[in-house]
């Protein structure tokens, strides 16, 4: 068995436009040690559910891996056929999206939708799936269990679905569970219900969770370690507590310097100046250059690498290894 | 303190709930009393479902209330004319969470900003270029946007758009619905630091209807926590926060996941259960179903909104009273 469940090497996903070929993902680098939940954060459009719709193989068309690798317990998944994929796919790596409502069948009930999956990729009969839905719906904290399996998605309220979506996701015990923004729709309160479960799930089935969201909030409670992506770009990543304890990369200080407390006053937040570029004509350099306030003439000009600083954090700048002051 | 802009008496809101018998109907604000002060930022907090979104349509007398009564400066907004409460509209205006919705997509920018000005005859047509281009220098857009069309414009534009044309008629009240939600968190402060800049140069008053704590904690003067329909807590921000009286607020900023690993397993206390449903609210204390303190009384009785001061809760059991 590998160390590690998921491992990207140099992905890069394009999208034909008709102003050029866009490269939503370009060179991503990742890996998500057994067992562990690792976060990929960033914000709209910087290529993190591309990353993950990579993974599953659902890149809707006319997208399409253009390079790289992705190991999933050793394998290329690149290299496999569509039916070899599909075997996988809800077998041993499961996804759940933001929406539970655009993901469920509205036309059947959840709890046949959840037997499906174990009577496609377990062989169970109508009765045995029944019985290990019952199971898995009341696993996952949905009330009164029985009766919820021939509910109908729009009879139950968001924090149920996405509890349903899980079940589903978790009924063949997957390896690699992907979950992109998965609270981001629900209530603070549901949010935080739903959080804890997925924390339980990783500890009581060792299922890996590649963690997909923009709350650098939910990254910080959940994750073990942290990749942030800009435009298609991996620029920094660390273990949970190094990245938050000391960012480095001038993206992700102004991320969190962005986010207003809980806890306490500010006069005013950092707002990081200008906006996202445009991913069919990309900075030439370093792609935060023309947002960054501590850029050098060499950052327009050269991409930065990703550059190790020790203790396994990663930085994608060039200043990075300066001393603070 | 400053007097009172806007206020609510007794507000009340039914909806017929579609689907679930002929008579059924939904509480969507229930004996709501709630004063706004002239340059306060009030924020209307809560979980969907919970009322804001209506309480602040309230408030600008854009949807009629079941019982009770809206006023804004001192006059009942029901027993205005229209004519009367149109002009009063002037006032009172509104920024709304999806801008791809409330931004007319067959206009240009130009058309969205000078049609508040055209509406109210403000001023001559001639003028209203001039005008609109005044409008995107105090949001921060440059004025080549005037000849565009909102899709051509990022979220964080479009909701520039949005404040501008709030401001076209240079109101004294304006009511925030989810104004950042949609937008990215480095955008989201934009807009924040920009709505703060406003308040600051105009003296605007404004009611921040979010569901984000933090942009509550860093925006709001005072909070009016809501549940089913009902105030829960209303006080000054951080007394609310730093010392909840209100269960529910307490298990809110519980939930909140705190940027900070090092505080991990503080919420240890999260709240258990699902929202109940509007159609058929519990009897006496609206939160007394997922209340870990509830007792005999709550079924019974309707918690009234009490406590010293300016900060006051509707529980039977308050938190911290000594």
């Amino acid at each position: 068995m590998e160390d590690n469940t998921l491992v990207i090497t140099g992905l890069r996903a394009v999208f034909p436009t008709p102003g050029g070929p866009v490269a939503a993902v370009d060179g991503v680098d990742l890996t998500v040690p057994r067992g562990t939940i690792v976060g990929l954060v960033g914000e709209s459009g910087c290529g993190k559910s591309v990353t993950a719709l990579s993974v599953m193989g659902l890149l809707p068309h006319p997208g399409r891996v253009e390079a790289g690798q992705i190991r999933f317990d050793g394998q290329d998944l690149t290299t496999l056929s569509e039916p070899a994929r599909r075997k996988l796919r809800g077998d041993r790596m499961a996804m759940i999206f933001q929406d539970p409502m655009t993901s469920l069948n509205p036309v059947y009930a959840v709890g046949r939708q959840v037997a499906e999956v174990l009577r496609l990729h377990r062989g169970l009969d109508r009765k045995a799936a029944r019985a290990k839905t019952v199971e898995l719906f009341r696993q996952v904290g949905i009330p009164d269990p029985a009766a919820r399996y021939d509910a109908y998605p729009r009879q139950l309220s968001g924090g149920l679905r996405q509890r349903v979506m899980i079940a589903m996701a978790m009924a063949c015990q997957p390896d690699l569970l992907i979950a992109d923004e998965p609270t981001t729709a629900l209530d603070g309160t549901i949010q935080a219900q739903i959080l804890r479960l997925m924390g339980q799930l990783r500890r009581d089935n060792g299922t890996a969770i590649l963690l997909i969201t923009h709350n650098m909030g939910v990254v910080a409670q959940l994750c073990d370690q942290v990749y942030v992506m800009y435009a298609g770009q991996i620029v920094e990543a660390a273990e949970t507590f190094a990245l938050f304890a000391a960012p480095r990369h001038p993206y992700t200080l102004g991320l969190l310097g962005a986010i207003p407390s809980v806890e306490e006053e500010r006069p005013r937040l950092y707002a990081i100046p200008g906006t996202v570029p445009d991913l069919r004509t990309p900075p030439p350099g370093c792609r935060f250059c023309p947002r960054c306030d501590r850029a050098l003439p060499r950052c327009a000009q050269a991409v930065p690498p990703l550059t190790a600083l020790g203790d396994g954090h990663l930085v994608r700048c060039f200043r990075a290894g300066e001393e603070e002051g | 303190m400053n007097k009172i802009l806007a206020e609510g008496r007794g507000l009340t809101k039914t909806f017929p709930a579609k689907g679930q018998g002929r008579k059924a109907v939904l509480h969507a604000v229930t004996q709501v009393d709630l004063a706004v002060y002239e340059g306060e930022t009030l924020a209307l907090v809560g979980e969907s479902g919970c009322g804001k979104s209506t309480l602040g349509r309230l408030l600008l007398g854009l949807l009629p209330p079941t019982q009770g009564q809206a006023f804004f400066d001192g006059q009942d907004l029901a027993a205005l004319s229209p004519r009367d409460l149109r002009a009063l509209r002037r006032q009172m205006q509104m920024v709304f969470q999806d801008t791809a919705a409330s931004l007319n997509p067959r206009l240009d920018i130009l058309g969205i900003l000078s049609e508040p000005l055209r509406i109210h005859q403000l001023c001559p047509r001639g003028d209203f270029p001039a005008r609109c281009a005044a409008l995107l220098d105090q949001v921060g857009l440059p004025r080549d946007l005037l000849g565009r069309y909102p899709h051509e414009l990022s979220g964080g534009q479009r909701q520039r758009v949005g404040i501008a044309r709030a401001l076209a008629l240079s109101p004294r009240l304006v009511v925030c619905d989810e104004p950042v939600s949609a937008l990215d968190v480095s955008v989201q402060a934009q807009v924040l630091n920009l709505l703060a800049d406003l308040q600051a140069a105009r003296g605007l008053t404004y009611v921040l209807i979010s569901h984000d704590l933090g942009v509550v904690r860093h925006s709001a003067d005072r909070v009016c926590v809501m549940f089913l329909g009902r105030v829960c807590e209303v006080g000054p921000t951080k007394d609310l926060f730093t010392a909840p009286r209100h269960p529910y607020t307490k298990f809110l900023l519980a939930a909140v996941p705190r940027p900070d690993p090092t505080c991990r397993g503080q919420g240890e206390d999260l709240l258990a259960g699902e929202i109940p449903s509007p159609v058929h609210p519990p009897s006496g204390c609206p939160f007394r179903t997922r209340c870990p303190y509830a007792q005999e009384i709550c079924a019974q009785q309707v918690p009234p909104l009490e406590g010293a001061g300016d900060h006051q809760a509707a529980c039977h059991f308050p938190l911290g009273r000594a």
